[in-house]
């Protein structure tokens, strides 16, 4: 089975957020390998690198089902037992052994490649089912609960993999490939609890890296989105009242619906709290607004962080400090979905300055680079309302209408979820540097 | 963000094109200037203002109080008393703009309550009553532009509905574009269960649009909508329901239509007051009562020549 992230990428009432026992460490999954047996983990190390070995990048293959396959126990006791194995080595770097420490690096960074490959190939075996588990993540749908589902721990493995390998001058920048490419993808799927916990290991490795501060500061940006602050608030007040479908009410939290069967509430994980999910919406915003300005500080081209910004700036109510920012963004060659991005927030800024020429020009080379994206025509029918033009209004949503919405989705409900490059692209080409 | 369903109903890109090229050539909003209209002053909104028509709600202790001249009333535009007439409430049909939330959030029986809403609506048609239908979720469907087929209209309201986020903001100025282009008394009754998650459009410019259009909203919620909803319906003289149970929302629907049809239909023409900007009307009637009807209205010379 191929890992794809293409076929979820639409799905964009969809998001995954964390959902933890009250009073848990964050590294509750990361605890050390149980101790088992030295002849055991030998033969259980020979498999895993076998396995790593023959598995091939993209894919759950043989070898990938194979290690999936293995209780939590065995993988954490091998892969612990070959990074504290490369630690040694990593003393020892004069020696002889140096060329020892070289194969493992290249072991342990097939690993990485497998076990990223399983977690994705298990994400969406698990989101097929439900969970009672206190560390399950809540499935959202338009902002509301849904059910609850377990996670790969096949993250924490390549977690505890790329941590090892990241010192390494000769592996850091690979490592650091990875962090960014799996950081993009899971933003692509609406993994945001898994993201969270990938982004607090990123950073606390390559702290001062401008491409994960702009994911970092997308994450913020996520969470102070309405979508999720509306789940927040469900969740912040005391006693809600739960909705009957007689209209009957009870004060007690709502359980989460499945779609598919509307009377069949999912149970809910026990003394559950809603650690690292979205504080208020403008604390999200403003954290967000500190990570974009640094990306855009440690890196002047990162164009999507500017843009990024200008957005922020617009929810904080800034729109002339979000036009000054996403300007300069627009004076340079952008990929068709920045350019869009760029625009569209340009237009928006604009018009909340009055600017209706400068916003319907901006809106105007939004529906450019996509001619069919309602989007664009949306924000051109309400400037040419302010301007007086109601019939240019509704002649504009005429056009839509006749034009349906693009087939592969309108841009502007992608801006959450995508990033340029995205996260396939960029895990292909982590992939391909893994000989 | 709007589209047509051309999956769940093939025939009404061509219904709904024709409609809005119609209405787009021939209604209030194209022509900028008052259309003949054997029924009265023609209703108008980002125009060169000839005359105002508002809808007006009168209560004295929550019932609705009947048999109000013209001279009852007292208008005040821009702070400046107006002569007030009073229109037959039947003379202009309800062009009806039904907007249902389709987002994911509703599940299957939610939806079946929302039908049988729409439902009540489409019932409570009279005469040259028309009624248009869109659904919102991430996008906006325009199920069909103002038609008195009822039977069509119920097979719309039935069809299914796509889920995703709510594009809430987008689906209200849609709306009251629809319900403001057409000749007759547009009210917007537009149902949503939560805020709003996926517009373009923010809160802010929505109210703008409610100011820009004549259309009355009308809006039922379940659950926190947050301010705008609330301040749609204040800002054209409509109405917000908070509701508790999607299986209410029906009844709730048709008080709404109810209470608009007792409503009176009063016009003036602008005397004293500059002609463009906003208007700030205040409404009263003689003898006091709680009176219900939009805050104001916009003049744009700028619509006169666009």
């Amino acid at each position: 089975m191929a890992v794809s992230l293409r076929h979820t990428v639409f799905l964009l009432a969809v998001m995954f957020v964390p959902c933890v026992a009250a009073g848990q460490s964050s590294s509750r999954n990361e605890k050390p390998a149980p101790r088992i047996s030295e002849e055991f983990a030998a033969i259980k190390m020979a498999a895993w690198t076998k396995a790593v070995q023959t598995h091939e990048a993209a894919s759950f293959d043989e070898p990938a089902r194979t290690i999936a396959s293995w209780p939590r126990p065995h993988v954490s006791a091998v892969v612990s037992r070959l990074v504290a194995r490369r630690e040694r080595l990593l003393k020892e770097r004069a020696h002889p052994s140096a060329g020892e420490l070289a194969d493992l690096s290249k072991v342990l960074l097939r690993g990485l490649s497998l076990h990223t490959d399983i977690a994705f190939a298990e994400r969406d075996a698990l989101s097929q089912g439900s969970s009672t588990s206190a560390d399950a993540a809540v499935l959202l749908i338009d902002g509301r609960e849904t059910k609850y589902v377990d996670r790969s721990y096949h993250w924490v493995v390549a977690r505890q993999i790329a941590a090892a390998l990241a010192p390494d001058p000769g592996e850091g920048p690979r490592v650091l490939a990875w962090y960014r490419a799996i950081a993009a993808a899971l933003q692509q799927l609406g993994d945001y609890d898994v993201v969270t916990v990938h982004l607090e290991a990123a950073l606390r490795l390559f702290a001062d890296d401008p491409v994960l501060a702009l994911y970092q500061g997308t994450l913020h940006q996520t969470l102070g989105d309405a979508r999720l602050q509306e789940y927040t608030r469900e969740r912040r007040r005391p006693a809600p009242l739960v909705r009957r479908l007689d209209g009957t009410e009870r004060p007690e939290r709502a359980a989460p619906r499945r779609p598919d069967a509307p009377d069949q509430p999912v149970k809910r994980p026990p003394a559950s709290d809603l650690r690292r999910v979205p504080k208020t919406s403008e604390t999200e915003l403003e954290a967000a607004e500190r990570e974009f300005r640094f990306a855009v500080s440690a890196d002047p081209t990162l164009h999507e962080a500017r843009i990024r910004l200008a957005h922020v700036l617009s929810r904080l109510g800034d729109d002339r400090g979000a036009a000054d920012a996403v300007r300069p963004a627009l004076e340079v060659p952008l990929p068709p979905f920045l350019e869009f991005y760029a625009a569209m927030l340009l237009g928006r800024s604009e018009e909340h300055l009055g600017h209706y020429q400068e916003a319907d020009d901006a809106y105007a080379r939004a529906a450019a680079r996509f001619p069919d994206a309602p989007s664009a025509r949306m924000g051109r029918s309400r400037v040419a309302l302010a301007r007086g033009r109601a019939a240019e209004a509704l002649a504009s949503l005429a056009d839509v209408t006749t034009a349906g919405a693009p087939d592969d989705g309108d841009p502007w409900l992608l801006y959450l979820r995508r990033h340029e490059p995205d996260g396939a692209a960029m895990l292909d080409a982590w992939r391909s540097t893994i000989k | 963000m709007i589209r047509i369903d051309a999956t769940a109903v093939p025939r009404r890109l061509v219904v709904l094109g024709a409609a809005l090229g119609l209405t787009v050539l021939r209604g209030p909003l194209a022509a900028q200037a008052p259309t003949p209209n054997t029924a009265g002053p023609q209703a108008m909104f980002s125009a060169r203002v000839d005359s105002v028509r508002v809808d007006v709600e009168v209560r004295r202790g929550g019932t609705p109080v009947a048999g109000l001249t013209g001279a009852d009333f007292e208008i005040l535009d821009n702070g400046v008393p107006q002569r007030v007439e009073l229109m037959s409430p039947t003379a202009l049909p309800l062009n009806i703009v039904l907007a249902l939330d389709g987002s994911a959030s509703l599940d299957a029986k939610e939806r079946e309550h929302l039908i049988a809403a729409g439902g009540r609506v489409i019932d409570a048609l009279r005469g040259d009553d028309k009624a248009a239908l869109l659904t919102f979720a991430d996008h906006v469907s325009i199920l069909t532009a103002f038609t008195g087929d009822a039977w069509r209209l119920r097979e719309l309201v039935a069809a299914r509905m796509e889920g995703g986020d709510t594009a809430l903001y987008d689906a209200a100025h849609v709306a009251m574009l629809i319900g403001a282009a057409a000749r007759g008394r547009p009210i917007v009754i537009l149902f949503s269960d939560g805020e709003d998650t996926a517009s373009v459009l923010t809160g802010d410019t929505v109210v703008d649009t409610a100011r820009r259009t004549g259309a009355v909203v009308c809006a039922v919620a379940l659950g926190e909508p947050g301010p705008v909803l609330p301040r749609l319906a204040e800002v054209t003289g409509g109405v917000f329901v908070k509701e508790t149970s999607l299986n209410k929302v029906a009844a709730r629907f048709g008080e709404i239509l109810e209470g608009f049809r007792r409503r009176y239909l009063v016009s003036f023409t602008p005397t004293g007051v500059a002609r463009d900007g906003w208007h700030t009307l205040s409404v009263k009637v003689k003898g006091g009562g709680d009176v219900r009807a939009r805050s104001g209205y916009w003049a744009d010379p700028a619509a006169a020549n666009p």
